[in-house]
């Protein structure tokens, strides 16, 4: 190894430095919903058009082989799943608006599931990319490949995957974008297509009548958009949905992430700069012959 | 003076028996968790699931484990020499430290059969990955660094001498892989920001935890140093420990400044003031696990006191341990309708992992010339 003189030292803690502090304390500028997405399949869900029936619920459990669980829950009986579960990959819920935050006694269906994320938190987390979303839209899960860390169900903004807590060889459960449910809609409250234009479907049915619905496509701009799209009377917060802005759930992990291979070089260079400078003031040190041979 | 050494030797064994007694709860926690799956054995669930197993043995265990990289840098790499007698008993503290997370991990590993795959299945994108890989080469790097002590004792002189020669190496290595794995620790929770309170969720995450790291892995060697000269292994010169502790206030300092710095940023200063158990939990980590050591250790008459050391290191380690256990269990329970509190089974298995843990080390640095080199082999 060349002997560093001082410039080069310099040089070398100083990138250290700067390679440290870059991806560390710079805020990431937001970025705008990938477009690459823009082709692939969405689901849109009109809540408007809704009547409850169930029948997506039904044929998701027939599709993906869900096992009926038990619907019961403190010790009373009920006719449907309450919430979501390792069986239960989607639900249909009744929401009355909250006293005083819109007209008195409105109330609507909503659907819960996966969102189907353009740029999934969970597959981001997963360190075995058993989570993956798919050119077509949809994130799928593979267990063969999951060790079972349980990190996706932390980065998953929206809390929707489920965990086999109870199995000796638990998987992640969650919608796999099947999409037997929208074949099963017998109202047109869920329909397929293109994203973009699912987009612009929801839009122009928002336009068409304002009065039916609270004005905001959701899962056109949160974390980054996703495959999964709502439309209701009810503002998303009366939904339980969370406020999210437009960030992918990654941007300050990403960053860490590709600071990486600076901080290596920058620390390569600047331990191994200071143990040669280290040794050389200790030969400085010693007094001649007293040197090993 | 026969009598206090029966009695201290009374104290040893009997020390050493409830440390056996508690690892063997550890194998019974163990048994019951992988027949009867997590769901039985811990209070996890969908909306908490990480719980003791990581916050405490997975994020505790690596930070305390700092003490061999910031031991072998100050020796190795800044060239202070009469710190040469640290490195040896905190590579070996390192060491069992990473192992113990290890055990920690197949425990709160839903498929803990699958652990090898970010081997061949990559996804260079997420933090896990980048921990799982840190944690494989430093364990290892961290077991070459262990070998030398192992041939010294078997008096393979040959095999000493090549590994000296390559120790450098291992050591740089060893740095680098630890910054990035006590930082990369943080950066796990980057992407939990609606799951956080405010006071610890922050893009400095990972400078936080690795400025943490290097604090408690300073203060790791001092206290390991003081307790085994109370059980009469080996007594290091308070001069030299009074000495060595010198860094800490600085550190400290950078410490306080850069989390109250981040506060001011987010404009978040006003949390610590909620009077919620939060902010309690926060203040007291702050103030009693940083500015009270921090400025105690800055007199003299502090840091060449055994006993004053032994407690402001404690103080240091009780802070750093407080604050994973906040970021990751306390920080989201507010947000998790069901809470969390560790089970008895979970408290078991991390009670009898650290037990065990302490009596390997107590018999390796018996059997082991962790203290110094073996004369026979001396360069």
């Amino acid at each position: 190894m060349a002997e560093l003189d001082r410039r080069k030292f310099l040089i070398a803690a100083g990138a250290t430095a700067g390679t440290a502090a870059i991806p560390l304390v710079s805020e990431a500028a937001p970025r705008p919903a990938p477009s690459h997405f823009d082709n692939a399949t969405a689901m849109l869900y009109d809540a408007t058009r809704c009547i409850g029936c169930r029948a997506c619920q039904r044929a998701c459990r027939k599709k993906n082989d869900l096992a009926k669980t038990p619907m019961k829950q403190y010790g009373q009986e009920f006719d449907a799943p309450r919430g979501l579960g390792p069986d239960t990959w989607m639900q249909i819920r009744v929401v009355e608006a909250k006293p005083g935050a819109g007209p008195a006694g409105k109330w609507t269906f909503t659907r819960d599931q996966c969102m189907h994320c353009n740029v999934p938190g969970c597959a981001t987390a997963c360190p075995v990319a058993a989570l993956k979303k798919q050119p077509d839209g949809g994130v799928t899960y593979e267990a063969d490949r999951c060790i079972g860390c349980r990190y996706c169900q932390l980065a998953c903004p929206y809390g929707v995957p489920r965990y086999e807590w109870v199995d000796r060889s638990p998987r992640v459960r969650k919608c796999v974008f099947a999409l037997a449910c929208a074949d099963a809609c017998p109202t047109g409250a869920l329909v397929t297509g293109g994203r973009r234009e699912m987009i612009k479907l929801a839009h122009k049915r928002i336009a068409d009548d304002p009065d039916s619905y609270f004005d905001h496509v959701y899962g056109e701009h949160e974390a980054g958009g996703s495959s999964y799209l709502l439309l209701s009377s009810l503002s998303p917060t009366q939904l339980d949905l969370p406020n999210l802005d437009a960030e992918v759930r990654s941007t300050h992990s990403d960053a860490v992430i590709k600071g990486l291979p600076g901080w290596i070089v920058g620390m390569g260079l600047l331990l191994g700069g200071l143990h040669q400078m280290e040794k050389r003031s200790r030969r400085e040190d010693d007094k001649p012959g007293e040197e090993e041979p | 003076m026969s009598g206090v050494r029966t009695n201290g030797h009374r104290l040893r064994v009997t020390i050493q028996l409830a440390l056996a007694v508690l690892s063997f709860g550890f194998l019974g926690a163990a048994l019951y968790r992988f027949s009867q799956g997590l769901g039985a054995a811990t209070n996890l669930n969908d909306s908490f699931p990480w719980g003791l197993w990581i916050g405490f043995d997975m994020m505790c265990g690596v930070a305390l484990a700092a003490g061999g990289f910031v031991v072998a840098g100050t020796v190795h790499i800044f060239g202070m020499h009469k710190f040469e007698c640290f490195v040896r008993p905190a590579i070996v503290t390192a060491f069992l430290g990473y192992v113990l997370a290890v055990v920690g991990l197949l425990m709160d590993l839903g498929r803990p059969w699958a652990i090898w795959h970010p081997l061949i299945m990559w996804q260079p994108e997420s933090v896990m990955f980048e921990v799982a890989w840190c944690v494989m080469l430093y364990t290892t790097v961290l077991f070459l660094e262990f070998l030398p002590m192992v041939f010294e004792r078997l008096r393979w002189t040959r095999a000493v001498r090549f590994m000296s020669r390559l120790m450098v190496v291992f050591i740089i290595a060893g740095i680098i892989l630890s910054t990035m794995h006590q930082s990369s620790l943080g950066s796990l929770f980057l992407m939990m920001g609606h799951r956080m309170h405010g006071l610890w969720f922050t893009p400095l995450l990972p400078l936080l935890f690795l400025v943490s790291a290097i604090m408690v892995g300073l203060a790791m060697v001092i206290f390991e140093n003081i307790l085994s000269g109370l059980f009469g292994v080996h007594r290091s010169p308070t001069s030299l420990l009074g000495d060595f502790a010198k860094g800490l206030p600085p550190l400290l300092g950078v410490y306080i400044g850069l989390r109250l710095m981040d506060l001011h940023g987010r404009d978040a200063m006003g949390l610590m003031l909620e009077n919620s158990f939060e902010s309690w939990a926060f203040i007291i980590e702050l103030g009693l696990g940083a500015v009270v050591p921090g400025t105690l250790l800055l007199s003299r008459r502090v840091r060449y006191n055994r006993l004053r050391l032994f407690g402001c290191t404690m103080l240091v380690i009780a802070g750093v341990v407080m604050n994973r256990l906040d970021v990751a269990l306390v920080s989201m329970l507010r947000t998790s309708p069901s809470g969390y509190l560790p089970s008895w089974i979970e408290i078991t298995a991390t009670a009898g992992i650290v037990a065990g843990g302490l009596l390997v080390l107590v018999i390796l640095t018996r059997k082991l010339p962790t203290i110094h080199q073996e004369p026979a082999t001396q360069a």
